[in-house]
């Protein structure tokens, strides 16, 4: 219990940004739960007329289960494998297995609060349509605790055969990136497959919940124990959650500090050249950035992974067939036209799409270095914006261009597209260092915490979402109820967001260096 | 045998506008090489004026003032706890601090640290540097902010990566280094644009017995180029047979400072230190 508190103590801050944190964290979760509710209430009313209310459940379960498994992605790898606290801990006398279990349990008591703000309102949802008896909530509380089990099974397999096959070679890193996504798509491939025989299967309302047993056996048996208080059927729902999460702990434990001791070593380089090429500050500054960035797969990963996506969806916009076309046509149907959609894709993904916000973070220990080098803080701030907007801005032009050909916008479909995108850009890039600035953490185990889950990260998704999704609803309040142009409506957008682009850099050079140079 | 005041002045012939500069007592000792030799007068390259620093309620550093003279080497002393890492912090402007003032060469670090920060060089007791980096790109990454020419880089760098044994491994991935060798690494990066004062917290931790005689060669290097030195320690023998003056500081407070012979005396360090330290243990 002690070592798992020390998951947590690792994680606390300062007090009063603690509260600032955990208020985010629960207006966050508040939007999960209000979203969770709105989606079940419609399923609900949609499949009561059928009987068919359990779907909600089977619902609830599913998509707990997937926004476990999605957002599990290197934690598993994270806490296992790259922690700096294992060694110290290994050397303490405690078994392995114990320390194993702590780490995992930090993981699965983590995700239950994420599947309480999914599954329970839809217990609810649920129990006001149906009004059930006490062993219903009984079985929902047991089926919440036990669906993390699957998914995080599934990102500590792929974690497993990540850390067994990459650990100890030259390019482990950039290894464990292609393994993981290609483990990953392996695994969207299958559910893919058992999703289209699950629909295939179906003849009848009858057949539903056998066809979900059978297909998906987890979710299958946990929904059946619920809407029919089947002890036999829970205790199978137990099984299949539960036991696969068990097997893969004992193998994990079994090879743990074999590929942890591999995973520690790092190979030395086989030549002995050194170059001796001379920079600028504001260069050598910004080289620095880029090593950071390539340097982590778990940064560029998490913080990257959008732009390049931005490129292939642009690139594959006109060969994603007729349906695509269709939705182009319905959608100019109701007056937005193409050039809005793609800025409303731009948008919507250069929201998530952030390397400034964890990059002062990520100076962690290394911070001394800048603050006892004559560099300025503005030099160094600069820098850190350069690389976001550098990198995220050309992906941006690229991609614009590439819609532009594709989505067939022609040039002033650029332009629409290309300018307000790399002004928010800018914005998100502003936001993320003026955010990281004030919350930010520099005692993280791995780089994990910093670019998944710190606050200054989860803020800036959710302000430049919020952004984004203003800009939307300005949009349709002025083209609907005003009447306004989409022209007009662009040049009063160009001209906001330029003026916060300027708002924000005063801030951080102003505000932001000052707190810069109290950092540490 | 408390901190020296000195006198202020300005000796454009040396090159240091705006040092400040004291007529020589007791402490200096005349060496070869120096800029001063014959003038009477000695450029101060560290002032540190009634130093206050406070984490909270509690007072890290009481009113401190010390001064370093070219070509010394100033050794730190003191307990764990006693304010050692918070001074040094704030020489490098690393911690801001809450009143008192730190010169070095003459320039405020408070009021202008970039230029303060051109004349000096640090090395961590815990030397975590960039890991993603190579050795070597981490010294040009330093060279490149002090604007160190490619020749005189590449001069510096064979020399003391030479020396400290680190040559093979500067192709080499930080994320690879040992802790001994992170520190060389880091001593390198110090040395590469030959700071006028160069700020060592616990310099000698982790390096291996080799390593430690070569660095010393590197400090009496500096001194005969007139460049002074101001390093914490723990070790006595060591702040005894290098240094050519010492300060003692305990719970903020400087106990004593001044030309570690006159300290010292006919004792061992460690007995005056032991001394002085319980004597203000009970005066405290």
């Amino acid at each position: 219990m002690s070592l798992y508190q020390m998951n947590l103590l690792r994680r606390r801050g300062k007090s009063n940004r603690s509260i600032g944190v955990l208020s985010m964290f629960v207006i966050l979760l508040a939007l999960i739960v209000a979203y969770s509710t709105l989606v079940a209430h419609s399923l609900a009313v949609a499949t009561q007329p059928a009987h068919l209310e359990w779907l909600v459940l089977a619902f609830g379960l599913a998509f707990a289960s997937f926004l476990i498994f999605v957002t599990s992605m290197y934690t598993f790898d994270a806490l296992l494998f790259s922690s700096t606290d294992t060694d110290q801990l290994f050397a303490y006398p405690v078994a392995k297995w114990v320390i194993i279990v702590s780490k995992i349990s930090g993981l699965v008591i983590q995700n239950w609060i994420m599947a309480a703000a999914i599954f329970l309102p839809c217990v609810g949802v649920y129990a006001y349509f149906t009004h059930p008896g006490p062993v219903f909530y009984l079985y929902a509380v047991i089926c919440w605790v036990i669906v993390p089990g699957v998914p995080l099974c599934a990102m500590g397999m792929v974690s497993y055969v990540v850390g067994l096959v990459a650990s100890g070679t030259r390019f482990k890193q950039y290894l464990n990136i292609v393994l993981t996504l290609g483990l990953m798509a392996g695994l969207i491939l299958s559910i893919n497959v058992g999703l289209r025989r699950l629909t295939g299967s179906i003849t009848s309302v009858d057949v539903l919940m056998p066809a979900l047993e059978r297909y998906y056996p987890p979710i299958g048996y946990a929904a059946s124990a619920m809407r029919t208080g089947s002890a036999v059927d829970l205790l199978i729902a137990i099984a299949w959650n539960i036991l696969p999460f068990i097997a893969l702990a004992a193998l994990i434990a079994r090879s743990y500090a074999s590929i942890r001791s591999r995973t520690a070593t790092a190979h030395r380089s086989r030549t002995t050249h050194v170059g001796y090429q001379s920079n600028s500050v504001g260069r050598a500054l910004l080289r620095k950035e880029v090593g950071r960035l390539l340097g982590s797969p778990t940064y560029l990963l998490n913080t990257c992974i959008g732009a390049p996506l931005l490129v292939v969806v642009a690139a594959l916009g006109g060969n994603l067939g007729n349906q695509m076309h269709a939705v182009v046509a319905l959608l100019e149907h109701y007056g937005l036209p193409t050039a809005a959609v793609t800025l409303i894709l731009f948008g919507l993904v250069l929201s998530i799409t952030n390397t400034a916000a964890p990059s002062i973070s990520l100076e962690g220990r290394d911070l001394w270095i800048l603050q006892s080098l004559p560099v300025s803080a503005r030099s160094v701030l600069r820098a850190k914006l350069a690389l976001h907007c550098l990198l995220i801005g050309t992906f941006v032009i690229v991609a614009a261009i590439l819609s532009g050909v594709t989505m067939r916008t022609g040039f002033m479909g650029m332009v629409t597209t290309v300018v307000p995108s790399l002004l928010l850009v800018g914005l998100s890039g502003h936001l993320g260092l003026i955010l990281n600035l004030r919350h930010h953490a520099f005692d993280f185990a791995n780089d994990t915490q910093v670019v998944k889950s710190s606050a200054s990260v989860l803020l800036t998704m959710l302000f430049m979402a919020v952004v984004v999704v203003t800009c939307c609803t300005a949009y349709w309040l002025f083209g609907t109820v005003l009447g306004i142009s989409f022209t007009a409506y662009w040049w009063g957008l160009v001209v906001l967001l330029a003026a916060a682009n300027v708002v924000g850099h005063h801030y951080l050079m102003t505000a932001g260096v000052r707190q810069f140079e109290r950092l540490g | 045998m408390t901190a020296v005041t000195g006198l202020s002045g300005r000796r454009d012939g040396f090159g240091v506008v705006g040092a400040s500069l004291r007529r020589r007592d007791g402490f200096g000792q005349t060496r070869s090489g120096r800029g001063d030799e014959g003038t009477g007068y000695t450029i101060v390259m560290l002032e540190i004026r009634h130093l206050t620093k406070s984490y909270g309620a509690v007072k890290a550093v009481d009113d401190l003032s010390l001064t370093i003279d070219d070509g010394d080497i100033f050794g730190f002393i003191g307990l764990n706890g006693a304010g050692k890492t918070t001074t040094i912090k704030a020489v490098v402007g690393i911690h801001p601090f809450d009143s008192g003032e730190i010169l070095i060469n003459g320039t405020s670090i408070s009021a202008d640290p970039i230029a303060a920060k051109r004349q000096l060089a640090y090395i961590p007791d815990n030397p975590d540097v960039y890991e993603f980096m190579t050795g070597g790109k981490y010294l040009n990454f330093v060279a490149d902010i002090f604007a160190v020419g490619r020749r005189e880089r590449q001069e510096r760098i064979e020399k003391y990566a030479t020396g400290l044994e680190l040559t093979d491994d500067l192709s080499s991935p930080i994320g690879s280094y040992s802790h001994g060798m992170m520190q060389k690494l880091v001593v390198i990066g110090a040395l590469i644009h030959q700071p006028k004062l160069l700020v060592l917290d616990e310099p000698f931790v982790g390096l291996d017995p080799r390593a430690t005689f070569v660095l010393k060669g590197y400090f009496r290097e500096m001194t005969a180029r007139g460049d002074s030195i101001f390093f914490s320690t723990h070790g006595l023998d060591v702040a005894q047979s290098l240094c050519d003056k010492i300060a003692i500081i305990q719970k903020g407070v400087l106990l004593e400072a001044g030309a570690t012979g006159q300290i010292v005396g006919k004792q061992s360090l460690e007995s005056v230190f032991l001394e002085l330290t319980a004597e203000g243990e009970r005066a405290q």
